[in-house]
Order: C-alpha cells, then structure tokens, then sequence
C-alpha cells in the first residue's frame, strides 16, 4: 500500500472535520437543552410573560448555537479547502 | 511476529466482547448505583415504607438492566461464534459490533437508572402515589432501553452479514464507523431519555394529580431525545450497505470512519440535552398542569433548537459519505 | 403492593416460568423444540437473576467497584445458558435469549394490562 503525503494530510483533514463537529455539537446541544428547561421553569413561574419568555429562551440559544456553527465552518473548511 | 487473517479475526472478536460487556456492566452499575443511592435517601426519609421502597427498586432494576443483557448477548455471540475462514474485513466488524453494543448499553444503562431512583424518592415523600410512580418509572425504564436497542440491530448486522464482497480498504473504516455512529449516540439518547423519565416520577411524587399530562410530556420528550440514536442509526446503515470502491488510498477510508465518528459524538450532546428540556418541562407540567400546552410547545421548540448541531454533525457525515 | 418482598418475588417468578412454560409449549407444539427448551432454561436463569438482585443490590457496598462487581457477577450467572445454548444444539439460542428476559417482560405486561388501562384513561381525561 503506497500512502503519500497528500493522502496523508487529506486523510487527517477528513478526521479532523469529523471530530470537530461531533465535540463542537456536545456543548451547543446540552447548552440549548438547559436554556429549554431553565425557560420550562420561568414559564411555569410565569405564565403571564410566556411569548416574551419564550422569546428570550430562543435569542439565548441562538447565541449558544453560535460555537456549533463555528465548528460547522470549521469542518466545511477542512473538507473543501484543505 | 507473522499474522494469519484468521489470528486477527479471533482477536477482533474477543476484544469486541471485552469492550461490549465491559461498557454494558459499568452502564448497569452505575444506574443500579444511582438508585440504590437514592432509594437509601427515601429510606432514611420515611422509614416506615422501606419496604414497599425497596420492593419499588427490585422491580426498576429487573427492567432497567436490560440493555446490559443485550449486551451479554451480544458479547457471548462475539465469543463463541465460528469465525474460521473469515476475511479480513470480518475482524472490523466485529470491532465495530463490540463498540456500537457497549456503548448503546453504557447510555441506556445509566439512563434508565434515574426514573428508579427518582420514584423511589417519590414513593417516600408521596406513599399514595406509589403505583402510578412505580408505573411511570416502568414505562420510562422501558423507552430508555430503545437505543440499546437500535445499538442492538447494528450490532448483530455487523455479527451476522457476510462483508466478504467488501473490498478491505475503505471498508474496514466504514464498518467501525457504523458501530461508533449508533453507538456514540445512543449513550444521549439513552441518558437524555432518562432525565425526562426521572423528572416525571419526581413531578407525580410533587403532585400527584398532574399524573396525565405528565405522562404525555414525558413520553412526547422521550421520543424527541431518541432523534440522536435515530440518525445515529441511519448513517450506521448506509456505512453498511452502501458498496465502496476498493482503494490504495488511506483518505476514503478515514472519511467513512469520520462520517461515523461525526453522528456519533454528534449526537451525545443533543441527546443529553433533549432530557433537559424534557425534565425541566415534565417538572413544571407537575407543578403547574393549567400551563401543560403551552409547557409542551416550549419544549418542542427547545428541542428542535438543541436538536440543530446533531444535525449540521448528520450533514457533514453525509457529506463525507457521499461527496468526498 | 402490600405484600413482604418474598411474597413479591414469589409472585414475579411464578408468573414469569408460568408465562415461559406456556409459551414453550406453544413452541414445542408448533414444531420448534429447541427453541422451547431453551426458553424455559433461559426463563429459568431470568428468574434466578432476579432473586439475586435482591440480595446484591440492598447491601450498602462500599462503592461502584463492589456493584460493578454484583453486576458482573450477575451477567456471569447469565452467561451460563447461552454458552450452554452454543454448546448443546436441543437448546435454541435464541430461545434462551427470548426466556432471559422473561422478568422484565413479565414486569412490563402487567403493567400493561392492570393499572395501565387506568392510566391511559386519566390521560384522556387529563
């Protein structure tokens, strides 16, 4: 088996592009999930205010969202770039 | 040192079953340990009923160690199949098999433990409630055995399907990959699963009149917090049954290794994540019943959102599969 | 449940040999014996297993490694019959799987059709 150089690199940038989405969706997906319940609860306190609760909930997981789209970049660059 | 395909198949095998039942038993552990602990908190509590506690917690543990027994099975089969004459291609299968089992039965395993300890806290502070917490932790016991369930059918595909036909190169990757994807996301499926079901023994046990729409919140949250295992799954069988053209080259084979990886890891955080949700809505149903729909479409939608990076993980490792 | 934890174990297991007996007769009727017998061995060992879990899992240990421990050697007990399955063909293998699972099985069905039914009416209700 002849395994080159190039090979080589493209094979680690393939490796690397899937670690980095699968470790970069962990955090996003449990932070997200934690925002959900924190927002169950504050509704349940709440339930007055549960558009302007809910509202909240979705602009704070927009912003957790933000590292899983930096990994999404991330693994597009080193499959297509790279 | 000179090694037959047969030697590495054999070896393949073994260490398979040891990883398998390895993760399958620390899975039981640690949920059996979970609700031993808590069940001794109930205890402590109310004394009176330890009894009926205990009788509670036999009953949650002959369940919730299931996925340990597929497991079992699945490890014994890797032990004491005949393998003679196999390709090679046969020991990656059977590594893979190992992998998606152990792994599936580690989440399910400690997953299915909470709802036990949680309605054995419940049966000491609200005795009345004890057969609707004892039919709840049964029922939620019961989803969180699912993704050992999908680990279970990639697991025995991987055992049993002849891959001779499958050129070595890219295709040992793509059948450890197979293993890895179901089986990575199976461990938050299983946990997340678990957190809804023990939210909802905790919110029967706070408020025991809340016990139906309790009951719907968890199963619907249950069922969204298993998506994870379900693309987890679905790349495990395209990684199987799609045929790939032999190659020299390591770079196709790392790419369907990573397109398994990539769902699997992928999946373990929504997967937990999903639980959150699930529980903090199912806990604030119990509390606040009037509140139930509008509860129920706050998670939904959490859900989705937590939902999005398994997802994006799901199209990269499509994108691996099928453009690289 | 107002019964001692015997009385519970006593019930559980007879219930889940009587399902396993049952269901192996059907089997061994309709031409599949070794699939019967190996369910009521397996069913056996299930219920054995259960028993076990009450000794093991009510004595306070002294942490994960001694319930690791109680679990490994409970999947150890379990092992038995389906290396005895592999070994000896008049016992199906996957009957003896089938029959390990007998308790939980047996644990899940009543439920289902006892207080199960009460329960998915108070949803509707609710």
């Amino acid at each position: 088996m002849a395994i080159e150089g190039a090979d080589l690199v493209k094979a680690a940038a393939y490796l690397g592009a899937g670690i980095a989405m699968g470790l970069g969706a962990i955090g996003p997906g449990v932070g997200e999930g934690i925002t959900a319940a924190k927002a169950c609860e504050a509704i349940g306190h709440n339930p007055n205010e549960a558009g302007l609760l809910t509202r909240t909930m979705l602009v704070g997981q927009a912003v957790a969202e933000s590292t899983g789209i930096y990994s999404l970049v991330i693994a597009l660059l080193l499959l297509f770039v790279v | 040192m000179d090694m037959s395909p047969e030697t590495i198949v054999a070896m393949a095998a073994y260490s398979g079953a040891g990883i398998c039942i390895g993760f399958g038993a620390i899975g039981a552990a640690v949920g059996e340990g979970y609700t031993a602990a808590e069940a001794n908190v109930a205890v402590s509590r109310n004394t009176e009923i330890s009894g009926d506690i205990f009788k509670n917690m036999l009953v949650g543990q002959a369940v919730a160690e299931s996925a340990s027994i597929f497991a079992l099975v699945v490890a014994i089969l890797l032990l004491f199949m005949d393998f003679h004459g196999a390709p090679l291609i046969k020991a990656a299968a059977l590594t893979g098999s190992g992998l998606c089992m152990g792994l599936g039965a580690l989440g399910s395993g400690i997953g299915s433990g909470i709802p036990g300890g949680q309605a054995c806290f419940g049966i000491a502070r609200q005795p009345a409630a004890m057969n609707r917490l004892t039919t709840n932790m049964l029922i939620g016991s019961a989803v969180c055995q699912t993704p050992a369930i999908f680990s279970m059918v990639v697991a025995l595909l991987l055992l049993f399907l002849d891959f001779s036909a499958m050129p070595f190169q890219p295709g040992w990757a793509a059948l450890i990959g197979a293993g890895l994807s179901t089986g990575l996301a199976s461990i938050g499926s299983g946990y997340g699963g678990g957190t809804v079901a023990g939210a909802s023994c905790e919110g029967v046990a706070r408020q025991p009149l809340s016990v139906g729409p309790v009951t719907t919140t968890m199963l619907v949250g249950q069922a969204v917090a298993q998506t994870p295992a379900i693309f987890g799954l679905l790349i495990s069988f395209i990684l199987i049954f799609r045929t790939v053209p032999a190659t020299e080259s390591l770079a196709p084979a790392m790419a369907l290794f990573s397109a398994g990886l990539c769902t699997g890891l992928g999946g373990i955080g929504p997967g937990v994540g999903n639980g959150e949700a699930g529980g903090g809505a199912v806990r604030w149903v119990a509390r606040n019943s009037a509140m139930a729909a509008d509860l129920m479409r706050v998670m939904l939608v959490g859900q989705a959102v937590s939902q999005s990076t398994a997802i994006y993980a799901m199209v990269i490792s499509l994108v691996l599969i099928f453009v690289m | 449940m107002g019964d001692t934890l015997r009385d519970l174990q006593k019930r559980f297991a007879g219930r889940a040999l009587a399902i396993a007996l049952v269901a192996a007769f059907v089997l061994v009727v309709a031409g599949f014996k070794p699939a019967g017998k190996g369910l009521v061995l397996g069913a056996l060992f299930s219920v054995l297993n259960f028993v076990l879990i009450a000794e093991l899992i009510g004595r306070r240990g002294p942490g994960f490694g001694w319930r690791l421990g109680g679990v490994a050697l409970r999947m150890a007990l379990m092992a038995v019959p389906l290396v005895v399955a592999i070994r000896q063909p008049q016992f199906g293998f996957w009957g003896v799987v089938a029959g390990l699972f007998a308790v939980p099985a047996m644990i899940l069905l009543a439920q289902g059709t006892g207080s199960g039914k009460s329960a998915s009416r108070r949803i509707q209700e609710g």
